[in-house]
């Protein structure tokens, strides 16, 4: 088995590894399970990146992994900061308050 | 058959799957998720056709700032709450219909033209001494075509302007101050960010890279920055953010009036190319960066009379 | 040299195994907590395998050190984002706790 069929044959499996990841996205009861799944998603999307540098790359497909993994945790931290949920106060706090949407 | 055909057509047949299924979420929350996976396979299919540079742009903007802008715009409803309302059956079917026709056509002609010469590559790498640049993608972008991304630095701008005119008084979700992990993270990942945007538009020169991808790493550093409250010189004044949004426009515009003198418009003489081209590439990198900041900004209900957040 | 082949190939088929072995973890466990073990521990191992069985096919040392930085970055990014959404089921957890 040369080199390069070896690398296409795990970059397939990772792939299998999105694809089963994606069904948690679909299913998962909660949001905080989808955005397990996008997380999942940076990890694995940037392993698939490199080993498809390794098949028949050049030098940018390690940088198009290097954004992946520098950009990985902007939608966690967007999702676990800004949007509204039981998760945003700290357990002996009241509520912060919510100001009036304006009248669209 | 081998391995890589397999890989590509398991991709594009997820690709299809994944199309249908974020289309037919209840939620905007699940749709938003799946069009980030959506963005980050199509950066794989980028990759899998010889095309890095799309793959960097779509990795940087597509399920990156793209997602986190989303998810921000979703602040006031939640994540779960379900669309408003149903379109009607009779706008539903035709449009899908016509988008599937669409979609055949275009296979089509991809699969008719799959064997013919590559239509103007032989032009554009013979001239690529004269462009000022090594990397043929930036050449095109920058020097022969140099118009289109004129118009397309213009659109962000009126789509951040906008942005501007259409947020409200600040509504966002008051976010408690950042614990030590977030803030270790930040710590650490802003000179990375810092060092490695400045790379991107270097090495654009020669190999993917350029303007679009390092301002869109810039938003994702200025989207962290503005997740979490930060010391007082790195926030930025007004005046500066507004200079910042119409610089790369304003400088393009400026090329172009100077290059007036010499016959046409955006044509640079060829031993000023590469000069040009690189005090573009600065200028829209910080332009870009900047409106799609402001453009998260604004999803997250954070412009406007926000002393927190001003930017 | 055959070493550094062998050793990549033993490191690539490491990583594919535990990312398969956190994708069987991220649709069986029960829990959205339990979940994000899979995550957190499998996903980040084979990440570091299947970097290092790239490492060992590269001769150029800045191939190198930007491989090692893209695992660097994605150890800090899945710590951080792991931790923050952690957090946020617990809270959500312990919300619903006293509500019900």
């Amino acid at each position: 088995m040369s080199s390069g069929s070896f690398f296409s044959w795990a970059a397939l499996g990772i792939l299998c590894t999105l694809l089963l990841a994606f069904i948690r996205v679909c299913r998962g009861p909660s949001a905080e399970d989808r955005l397990l799944g996008i997380q999942s998603f940076g990890t694995v999307g940037t392993a698939v990146v490199i080993l498809l540098y390794l098949v028949e790359g050049s030098s940018g497909y390690l940088d198009v992994a290097l954004v992946m993994a520098m950009l990985a945790a902007v939608t966690v931290i967007t999702f676990t900061r800004i949007l509204p949920g039981a998760g945003d106060v700290d357990p002996g706090e009241a509520p912060a308050p919510q100001s009036e949407p304006p009248a669209s | 058959m081998t391995t890589g055909l397999i890989f590509d057509i398991v991709l594009a047949f997820s690709l299809v799957v994944l199309a249908i299924i974020t289309l037919r979420q209840r939620t905007p929350g699940e749709s938003v998720v799946q069009l980030m996976i959506f963005g980050l396979l199509l950066a794989l299919s980028w990759l899998r056709v010889d095309a890095p540079d799309l793959a960097l742009t779509e990795a940087a903007i597509g399920s990156g700032v793209t997602g986190a802008l989303l998810l921000a715009a979703l602040h006031r409803t939640g994540f779960g709450t379900p669309f408003p309302s149903a379109v009607s059956p009779w706008i539903r079917y035709p449009v899908t219909i016509g988008c599937a026709l669409l979609g055949a056509v275009l296979s089509l002609v991809v699969m008719y033209t799959w064997d013919q010469p590559a239509g103007l590559t032989d032009p554009a790498y013979a001239h690529l001494e004269e462009s000022g640049t090594q990397n043929p993608v930036t050449a095109v972008i920058l020097n022969y075509r140099g118009y289109d991304t004129l118009l397309e630095i213009g659109v962000l701008l009126v789509a951040a302007l906008s942005v501007y005119t259409l947020s409200g008084p600040a509504s966002g979700t008051p976010v408690k101050p950042p614990g030590p992990i977030f803030r270790f993270y930040m710590r650490v990942m802003t000179p990375v960010f810092w060092l490695v945007v400045p790379y991107m538009v270097w090495v654009g020169g020669r190999a993917p890279g350029g303007a679009f991808q390092a301002g869109a790493l810039l938003s994702g550093l200025g989207a962290l920055t503005l997740l979490g409250p930060t010391p007082w010189p790195l926030r930025l004044k007004r005046r500066v953010v507004r200079w910042g949004l119409s610089l790369g426009f304003s400088l393009f515009l400026v090329t172009a009036a100077w290059m007036w003198q010499y016959g046409n418009l955006l044509a640079y003489p060829t031993e000023q190319a590469a000069t040009w081209i690189l005090l573009i590439e600065i200028a829209c990198t910080l332009s870009i960066g900047i409106s799609l900041t402001v453009m998260f900004a604004g999803c997250a209900g954070w412009l406007h009379e926000d002393p927190e957040r001003a930017v | 040299m055959i070493v550094f082949d062998l050793l990549s190939a033993l490191f690539i088929c490491m990583g594919v195994f535990f990312f398969f072995a956190s994708a069987v973890g991220l649709l069986r466990f029960p829990d959205t907590l339990c979940r994000m073990h899979a995550l957190a521990k499998a996903d980040n191992l084979a990440l570091g395998c299947v970097i290092l069985g790239a490492v060992f096919q590269q001769t150029d040392p800045l191939i190198i050190g930007k491989l090692l930085l893209i695992w660097v970055v994605t150890l800090l990014s899945s710590a951080t984002g792991g931790f923050l959404l952690a957090q946020r089921i617990r809270r959500k957890h312990l919300a619903q706790q006293e509500a019900g």
